[in-house]
């Protein structure tokens, strides 16, 4: 099975739109050899995700269930495979050798030219500079990284600047999300300057599909491709089935949003999985009665039990935002989509399908 | 803003040109019909998971805009 583990709940950032408390707490090798013999125990895979708060504080904590899950694969043929999402600033050739020995994939949280405007170090000083270079280095030996930007309100007007600067920084796939939760305040302003940056995304990954170059913008492209296949990862909460975040005390939650609150824990490393209550919660989970009548109901994101606990306080609730936003997101998609098969539909199946 | 259920949507037209090639490509075997299941990246709402080297990553929600 697949689990985030939060090695630690401290962090060397302070970034605006984080919802996490830092504290000082972190994972035991107890918890962490535990964690590793759960992904093993089901399914036929194991995958972990390193997180945290920043997981290279705890590089330790990594090397070790690293060698640990490795030997473990060896033994029982059960295939391993790690990620890893980081804020970068610690990132060092030593532990970047280890990662690719393991083929980590290794996402970067970096939020491009916006970069100081919400994530800086916790003496408030800024950050870019620092992983700008760290980007670099991670390139060098891990070529596949993707960039992971999470685009706050005021960060909206370098929206499509910041994808270009990434790309041409040398990441071939990036990923931008919008920040969502209590911390931020979006405004209809933010959402149309939103939709004109998103146009200019598209016209630019047009421009490079005409040159025959790859680029994956996780947001327009997924949604391409998703309509294609006919199918849609987010059409159906997974709560506590896709991925479980592990707390640093060994606690098993459905989701991040839901750590902490007592009524959602579904287990922990020593006793195992409470299934009863992960097939009470799955069963729970609906698609909001808002969506029900609509014609995108099966190619948007309203059924995220996190995002919606997170916008509207109500796991099955969207919230005015995230529809607004998966309404101009589709809308743009599809017309770029269009452009694209009417240019060379031959590429364009290559590139989407 | 407001939550404003779509109306009239029509299934875009490269969706069905292209499915409609995928599909023939699948039943002479040059596609990989199961792709395997894979670990996200925590900590974005929208996250990319890759299956194979082709693949176009899969948009699937998970985890949030936490602390990194
Ligand atoms: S576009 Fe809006 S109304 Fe339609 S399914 Fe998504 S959130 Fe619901
Ligand atoms: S709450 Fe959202 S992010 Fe969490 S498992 Fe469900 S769909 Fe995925």
């Amino acid at each position: 099975m697949n689990l985030t583990l939060h090695l630690t709940d401290n962090c060397n950032l302070d970034c605006s739109y984080c919802i996490r408390e830092k504290c000082p707490k972190d994972m035991s090798e107890e918890v962490l050899l535990k964690a590793c013999d759960l992904a093993f125990a089901q399914g036929i895979q194991a995958g972990l995700c390193f997180f945290g708060g920043e997981p290279l504080l705890k590089k330790d904590l990594i090397y070790k269930a690293l060698d640990y899950c490795e030997k473990k694969s060896a033994e029982t043929g059960i295939r391993f495979e790690s990620k890893m999402t980081t804020n970068g600033t610690l990132l060092d050739e030593e532990f970047l050798e280890r990662a690719r020995d393991a083929k980590m994939g290794i996402g970067l949280s970096f939020d491009g030219k916006a970069q100081d405007i919400c994530r800086v170090f916790a003496n408030g000083s800024p950050t870019s500079a620092v992983v700008e270079e760290k980007a670099k280095l991670l390139l060098k030996y891990l070529p596949d990284s993707v960039a992971l930007a999470t685009i706050a309100p005021q960060a909206v007007p370098y929206y499509f600047e910041s994808i270009k600067y990434l790309h041409d920084l040398g990441f071939r796939k990036v990923s931008f999300v919008i920040a969502y939760g209590h911390k931020v305040n979006w405004t209809d302003e933010d959402l149309d300057l939103l939709r004109t940056e998103l146009e200019k995304t598209a016209e630019y990954l047009k421009e490079l599909f005409i040159k025959n170059e790859r680029f994956y913008m996780s947001a327009i492209n997924a949604k391409i491709s998703d309509c294609i296949k006919g199918k849609n990862n987010a059409e159906r909460c997974h709560l506590g089935v896709r991925q479980m975040p592990v707390t640093p005390d060994g606690s098993l939650y459905p989701c991040t949003s839901f750590i902490g609150d007592k009524a959602y824990l579904l287990g922990d490393v020593f006793n195992g999985i409470n299934n009863e209550k992960v097939i009470e919660m799955a069963k729970r989970a609906a698609t909001p009665e808002t969506c029900l009548e609509c014609d995108l109901v099966k190619r948007c994101t309203n059924s995220c039990g996190c995002a919606n606990r997170m916008n509207t306080g109500d796991e099955n609730k969207v919230s005015p935002l995230q529809c607004t936003y998966e309404r101009m997101l589709i809308e743009i998609s599809d017309n770029l989509g269009e452009e694209l098969y009417q240019i060379d539909p031959v590429r364009f199946a290559k590139f989407y399908s | 803003m407001k939550v404003t259920p779509a109306k009239d949507y029509r299934k875009p037209l490269y969706a069905v040109g292209v499915a409609a090639a995928v599909l023939a490509l699948a039943t002479t075997g040059c596609t990989d019909p199961k792709p395997k299941p894979g670990i996200d990246y925590a900590g974005d709402i929208q996250m990319v998971s890759e299956t194979t080297e082709e693949s176009v990553m899969e948009l699937i929600t998970d985890g949030i805009v936490s602390s990194n």
